[in-house]
């Protein structure tokens, strides 16, 4: 018994904590380093009110707090971040509700993600639902210069419990390369909570890894 | 997919994501009028070297689009068959402005694909040219394969001519030159000339005339400091080389920088501080690059003509032009060869022609060389000004001699009594075949002691039945035989007035006369002082003649060449476009450019006045800096004040008790602008734009950061203090505030009120901001402009960031936005309807369009058709046109092509409907009317603010990503866009106006409240009472669940009267008293629906208003199955028992095909089509087929018919009045008493040209009308015809009568 006990003990230290090994690398860039602490208030804009209204029309939530004609905004994003969360709902000081939205596609991790690099990334999560950070990847006809979206993988996905858990693990974007067809340097990507979850995020930072 | 369908969809797929980087309409579509030139347009020249002797010459000109007619204005001077590649300016190759993705240039790869195509295919040395000639196109921009066929072609023989040979850097709004050096270019084009060759270019152009520093070396050349200005004058330099076969010339006027500004590219740059195109300089200009092409064709004459005039001994003092003070740096230059007046007549000149070359024939021009102003002085004592002159000739002609040189090629020209001034002396040498060899012209100036010092008369303006009284100053006591006469003529050159002068002094003599049915707004007073020999000396004043009469349908140049401003293109382009119906120009006083007036007034054109540009956008940073952070420095408020001083005393501002600055406004500043506005009452103007896309300081972005001031906070709490009836508690309560006291009041920024729960108190203040500050501001501004102007009307330019109900009686005119895209008379109604509405209809209300962008209103025959009419049925006033080879592109822009030669057919579409409404329907249209049921629609603008707080409701105030500052799309939107679909067209009315009891007082019987959820209590009762008197009021969008401060009430104020509906029912009617009140589910996206043909909610409200109100439209437009239709817009004018009805058909899907429609009356009506000038009959339910062209009927209880004319006197002496009587023949028994109609009338001489200046249209009403015709003291003897043209049915009627001398 103690000598089985010892056997589990020693697996479990020795398991990855989720489905991917996380690493270390000496030379490595922080290129996302979100911990949802500083807010602020910016105008509702034209085309948010419209959506908006559209989304309670279809009886879905707003993906922000709104007072008036401001929409609070965790500061580096331009675009809708959440909900901020403190006290006890929050991980750490603050932390941001995701629901029904996709977060950072425009500025934020706007062209963040090299096609073939690598990366490791560290995320405090919990709620109902999948987190998924997600790419867009499109490319350009070499010859015609048209642009084609070649797919959106899910560079991290992770299905949370309903208790505050970090989790860590490394990513590559997959290959989608197509003949003929040139991605860019760079792509762009985005926090993705579906229409029925809710997802709570803090301390979200991803690292490029280099070789 | 087989083949070719892929291929198609492949091509589709290209085009589609190629289509945006093309022009529309593309290259080669007849509405583009890139690398057009006809060359057909003349005007004013000589032809110096036309017909060329030798033959014609054969050129290839590299000039930008926008100047490309220049190279028609040298064809016009030099035999030259041309060949032109068009690029974008001066510093640009084929990328020029243009502005998005339906930008009318060339633009992205169609443009350099376009250009490079014609320019290689152009400079293939397949051709054979004699010369080239480089208009001021940077070498730097010309791509380096195209600079190597151009030397190419030099090498083997062609001449080269670059005008300005300069390296700026690319880009077509820079002017900075390389800073590296460039051996090669510098060795073409920088070399000085050797003096023969300067001489033979040079010598036979009399360049001490003009405004050019003659310059022997380059390293000579000293630029005044930056930035350069347009009134710089040029320098010339010369330079000359080889190169292989070819001769390069280079005629350097040094004026890269400036050239794009004044529209030069093969002339100098040229722009007299007072504005105006000096025909004779701009002459001179083309007649020195075509000598420089003759010179590098070798086909100048190797030996020069010469004149010789023999100077006077006297010491005669350098005279300069008073006309322009010193600070604008302007030299004049006037001839050194100075004649003493005594030695005419009979005075000899030398000519000495070389006899080398032969010429057969010899003609010596003897010209007046005008003043820059327009020489107007037909009648007058010069018998020269009444000799008839070659139509395009610049300046005036004396004579014309040919000569007989002797053996040694002398002949001497004997020339006539001049009078004091500027002559020019050309010669031309001609061949069998009047072929030029040689020509050269010379100046001279014929000087007497005796001279007019001065004219000068009591007042600056005048008006009809004014006398203008004044005096003459002469340099020197009358000689015996001297004598001082007065003439006036205006600006058609008809002579108005002759007389003799009272002697007032040795030197001084007055003058009388009388404004008599003026028919222009300048008369030009000559003084003359004369001798038994003729005209010793004359000197002009333009006198403006006050018109205040604006009721034409106007037809503006906006923000394109105008008269005084844009050098030679500014008189082609407004006369021009006066062909096609532009009859007005916008006028800079902003600018305090006060001779665009005159300029104007010369041209015809009407002043439509920009006189400000006012707001709290002050410097271009303003629009960038930080709101998030409260300004408190800008006080509008104050600026306000000091205004509002003058306005009430009348008196210039004392600096030290308003020391306030708010950038450039400051009291010496308004102090200033008086000057300016006692200058431009001399001249009439519809309206004054105070303000066009200017603001409070973030109101754009909606981060408004302004109100913070002094003055502004001190203005806020006296009216916080008004609005809670100094209730300190009550405003508290209302803001979630603690003030202690009102001195402790302030604004608050939004971010702050978010976050401390006062989004009421931002409310207040932002609205506050909006209406006592911003448009109080224009209220105030007015009110000064008004101690200067009496009775002006002012107005803005652009987006509706005002409060209108504040708008009576200030600010009701404007250019507003509207247009440019479809639906616009739906989508954009509510821009019309609120300076309507306020203004009591009696605004001046202009639409705008612009050549910009190839955008709904210009994409289409019909649509070019129906705009016209869509601005005269909406109650407005006319519209501007916008640009015209104004900017550096590359094509596009314009609406002829680019050598004024031809309209484009859009343009024709448009200026076809124009014309026609100005031929008389437009006046009576103009002046009708609206018909206003008694319909009113609440629109309280601090609802603005509340609705900003509520983002996600149902429908907001106002729509559209400018919801901040526009009005366009919203609920209220949606409303008078449901209203106008069921023909009932709503007034607006205010909160004071509900308030105030005025519903009831004008009448009104129902009430909309489309969008009313702030509401104050007095309004809420004043409402209720309205119902509860017999009124209908109809509410969507939860009305009065706010108070007017926008804080949500627990209690709607208004529950008793509207009860909560489901939402599937459309409406849900109550009892109210003796009246009705209705919530209604329908109104929200009518706007949208009308466009997709779904009229949903239309018929509810149309039920409502005729249920409970009796109120139904007066005339009804049904389809074929009886059911109203709701996808026109029917505009009602009255005068008179005239009814006139617009119809206007929506370009839904279903209207790509005609509907079979009935018009039905409240009763019978004569009804006339005005647009085809058909009669339909005389119905109450008119049959017509409804396609997507715009219909003006009118309608008349009696039939006009045939029209009579006659006149006071069949014969007339000039100076004299005829009045001209008629009658129109009315069928049936009807009154015809009070029915209104128009008249189009035109004069015809003998030779049946039209005398323009007596087109006028003339409203009447009944069957008689009169008009009279003042015949000038210049009248040609003869017959003349007066043709009158019924405005509506067309019939015409005519009369003759005679003019005599005596």
């Amino acid at each position: 018994m103690i000598t089985m006990c010892r056997y589990i003990t020693i697996v479990a230290l020795l398991l990855p904590t989720q489905d991917q090994a996380s690493t270390k690398s000496a030379k490595e860039k922080l290129i996302v380093d979100d911990s949802f602490e500083k807010w602020d208030w910016i105008p509702i804009a034209f085309g948010q009110r419209k959506e908006g209204r559209q989304r309670l029309k279809e009886g879905r939530t707003l993906p922000f707090e709104h007072r008036g004609p401001l929409l609070r905004i965790s500061k580096g994003f331009i675009l809708p971040s959440g909900r901020m969360v403190d006290g006890k709902e929050a991980f750490k000081g603050k932390s941001s509700q995701l629901q029904d939205t996709q977060v950072g596609l425009h500025g934020r991790y706007s062209s963040i993600i090299k096609p073939n690099g690598r990366f490791r990334y560290e995320v405090a999560l919990k709620g109902k639902g999948t987190f998924s950070f997600r790419a867009w990847v499109g490319a350009k006809n070499k010859t015609s210069g048209q642009f084609r979206w070649m797919g959106f993988p899910d560079l991290i996905k992770i299905k949370t419990s309903d208790k505050w858990k970090v989790y860590r693990g490394n990513f590559t974007l997959p290959d989608l390369n197509r003949p003929g067809f040139q991605l860019p340097d760079k792509v762009s990507a985005a926090i993705v909570v579906n229409r029925d979850d809710v997802i709570f995020v803090d301390e979200f930072r991803v690292w490029e890894v280099a070789d | 997919m087989c083949y070719s369908r892929l291929l198609l969809f492949t091509c589709c797929i290209v085009l589609w994501f190629a289509a945006p980087a093309m022009a529309t309409p593309p290259f080669g579509d007849p509405n583009q009028p890139y690398d057009r030139i006809p060359g057909t347009l003349k005007t004013s020249h000589t032809p110096w070297a036309r017909p060329l002797h030798g033959g014609k010459l054969k050129g290839l000109f590299i000039c930008p689009y926008n100047n490309s007619r220049e190279v028609v204005e040298l064809a016009q001077r030099l035999d030259v068959d041309y060949t032109v590649i068009m690029n974008a300016a001066h510093s640009a190759w084929s990328v020029g402005y243009s502005e998005g993705d339906r930008a009318t240039p060339l633009q992205g790869p169609e443009a350099r694909n376009v250009l490079d195509m014609l320019a290689r295919r152009r400079l293939s040395l397949g051709h054979r040219y004699d010369v080239i000639v480089i208009a001021k196109v940077s070498w730097l921009v010309i791509p380096e394969h195209i600079r190597e066929l151009i030397l190419a072609h030099v090498n083997r023989g062609t001449g080269l001519v670059y005008v300005t040979p300069n390296r700026m850097k690319q880009g077509w709004n820079k002017t900075a030159l390389a800073e590296d050096n460039d051996p090669e270019f510098t060795k073409l084009f920088e070399q000085p000339a050797n003096d023969t060759t300067f001489q033979r270019v040079t010598t036979g152009i009399p360049l001490v005339i003009m405004p050019l520093k003659v310059l022997r070396r380059l390293d000579d050349y000293r630029p005044l400091p930056k930035p350069r200005h347009q009134w710089q004058q040029a320098s010339l330099y010369i330079s000359s080389s080889q190169h292989g076969q070819g001769r390069i010339l280079g005629i350097d006027y040094l004026d890269e920088a400036i050239a794009k500004r004044t529209n030069s590219s093969l002339s100098p740059s040229y722009q007299h501080p007072l504005g105006d195109h000096d025909e004779v300089i701009y002459d001179f200009s083309h007649a020195l690059l075509a000598r420089g092409i003759l010179w590098a064709t070798d086909r100048i004459s190797p030996q020069a003509i010469s004149v010789s005039i023999s100077r006077s001994a006297k010491d005669i003092p350098s005279f300069t032009d008073e006309a322009v003070t010193s600070g604008k740096k302007w030299r004049s230059n006037q001839p050194n060869v100075i004649v003493e007046r005594d030695a005419f007549p009979d005075f000899p000149v030398i000519i000495k022609v070389p006899l080398e070359s032969k010429p057969t024939r010899v003609v010596a021009t003897l010209r007046q060389r005008l003043s820059w102003m327009r020489d107007n002085v037909k009648g007058g004592p010069s018998s020269a000004a009444d000799a008839s002159q070659p139509e395009l000739l610049p300046s005036r002609l004396i004579q014309q001699t040919q000569l007989s040189p002797d053996a040694n090629g002398h002949a001497t020209l004997s020339l006539p009594m001049l009078a004091r001034g500027v002559y020019l002396l050309d010669v031309q040498t001609l061949d069998a075949g009047d072929g030029v060899i040689d020509f050269a012209s010379t100046s001279f100036f014929v000087h007497d002691d005796q001279r007019v010092i001065e004219v000068k008369t009591d007042k600056d303006h005048y008006q009809d039945g004014n006398a203008i009284r004044g005096t003459v100053v002469v340099a020197e006591a009358l000689a015996a035989g001297q004598s001082v006469l007065i003439t006036a003529n205006d600006t058609w050159g008809r002579l108005v007035h002759t007389s003799t002068t009272k002697p007032a002094g040795p030197k001084s003599f007055e003058f009388e006369i009388t404004v008599k049915q003026p028919l222009s707004e300048l008369w030009d007073v000559h003084a003359w002082i004369v001798d038994d020999r003729g005209v010793i000396d004359r000197k002009t004043l333009p006198v403006p003649i006050l018109n205040n009469s604006f009721d034409e349908y106007l037809f503006m140049l906006i923000f394109a060449p105008t008269p005084g401003r844009s050098n030679w293109k500014g008189a082609l382009h407004a006369r021009q476009l006066r062909k096609y119906g532009i009859n007005s120009a916008y006028v800079y006083l902003i600018y305090a450019q006060h001779e665009l007036y005159f300029h104007n007034a010369r041209e015809h054109l009407r002043n439509v006045v920009y006189a400000e540009h006012a707001g709290e956008v002050v410097t271009p940073s303003d629009n960038v800096r930080d709101f998030s952070v409260e300004e408190t420095e800008y006080d509008l408020a104050e600026v306000s004040r000091m205004v509002r001083r003058v306005a009430e005393t009348g008196k210039k501002l004392d600096p030290e008790e308003f020391p306030y600055r708010m950038g450039h406004f400051t009291a010496q500043w308004i102090n200033g602008k008086i000057d300016d506005y006692k200058l431009a009452a001399r001249f009439g103007s519809p309206f004054y734009t105070l303000t066009g896309e200017n603001y409070l300081l973030g109101e754009f972005k909606g981060l408004e950061n302004s109100g913070f001031a002094p003055t502004a906070t001190r203005r806020f709490q006296e009216w916080c203090r008004q609005q809670f009836k100094n209730d300190l508690t009550a405003l508290n309560r209302e803001w979630n505030s603690d003030f202690k006291r009102w001195e402790d009041i302030r604004g608050i920024m939004l971010k702050e009120a978010v976050e401390r729960d006062q989004l009421p108190r931002w409310v207040d203040f932002r609205y506050f901001m909006r209406s006592r500050v911003f448009s109080q501001f224009f209220i105030d501004w007015t009110d000064m402009v008004r101690r200067f102007i009496p009775d002006a009307r002012t107005g803005r330019v652009g987006h509706d960031h005002h409060d209108f109900t504040r708008y009576r009686r200030h600010m009701a005119s404007s250019k507003l936005y509207i247009g440019q895209e479809e639906f616009s008379e739906w989508r954009h109604a509510l821009t019309v309807e609120l300076p309507q509405s306020f203004g009591n209809d009696e605004g001046f209300l202009m639409a705008p369009q612009s050549m910009i962008r190839w955008q709904h209103d210009l994409e289409t025959r019909t649509n070019r058709q129906r705009w016209p009419w869509m601005v005269l049925m909406q109650g407005l006033d006319g519209f501007d046109w916008e640009r015209g080879l104004n900017a550096p592109t590359l094509g596009g822009e314009h609406c002829f092509t680019p050598d004024y030669s031809e309209p484009l057919p859009y343009f024709s579409d448009i200026s076809n409907e124009v014309l026609q409404i100005q031929r008389g329907i437009g006046k009576l249209t103009m002046q009708a009317k609206p018909e206003r049921p008694r319909v009113a629609m609440l629109w309280a603008p601090y609802n603005h603010y509340i609705s900003r707080c509520l983002p996600f409701e149902d429908n907001s105030f106002s729509g559209t990503w400018m919801y901040n500052i526009s009005v366009v799309g919203g609920a209220v939107s949606d409303a008078l866009s449901m209203m106008n679909s069921i023909q009932i067209r709503p007034t607006m009315v205010g909160p004071e106006d509900i308030k105030s009891g005025e519903l009831q007082r004008r009448g009104f019987k129902v009430l909309l409240l489309p969008y009313n959820k702030g509401m104050s209590i007095e309004e809420a009762n004043a409402i209720r009472e309205f119902a509860d008197a017999g009124g209908l009021v109809i509410a969507d969008n939860s009305p009065a669940t706010h108070s007017q401060h926008g804080r949500r009430l627990k209690k709607p104020l208004l529950s008793d009267l509207f009860r909560p509906i489901d939402k599937d029912k459309a409406s849900s009617v109550t009892a109210i008293g003796k009246g009705h009140a209705a919530l209604v589910n329908v109104i929200n996206d009518y706007t949208d629906r009308l466009e997709k043909d779904d009229f949903h909610g239309a018929n509810v409200m149309a039920n409502l208003l005729a249920e409970h109100a009796n109120i139904r439209p007066t005339i009804r437009i049904e389809d074929s199955d009886g059911r109203p239709r709701r996808d026109t817009l029917v505009r009602i004018h009255r005068s008179g028992s005239t009814t006139i009805v617009g119809l206007l058909r929506a370009q839904t899907p279903k209207a790509e095909h005609p509907a079979r429609s009935t018009l039905r009356l409240m009763e019978g009506q004569h009804i006339w089509d005005a647009r085809t000038q058909t009669y339909l009959g005389m119905t109450d339910a008119l049959k017509i087929s409804l396609d997507q062209q715009p219909r003006l009927l009118v309608l008349m209880p009696s039939n006009p018919g045939a029209m009579t004319l006659s006149t006071s006197a069949s014969t007339l002496i000039r100076g004299s009045s005829l009045a001209v009587k008629g009658s129109v023949s009315f069928a049936g028994n009807a009154d015809v008493e009070s029915i209104d109609q128009a008249l189009h009338i035109r004069v015809f001489d003998s030779d049946d040209k039209e005398l323009e200046w007596f087109r006028q249209n003339l409203i009447f009403r009944g069957h008689q009308f009169q008009f009279e015709l003042p015949i000038s003291l210049s009248a040609e003897p003869g017959r003349y015809r007066v043709v009158a043209e019924h405005a509506i049915t067309g019939s015409r009627s005519e009369t003759v009568f005679d003019v005599t001398e005596k």
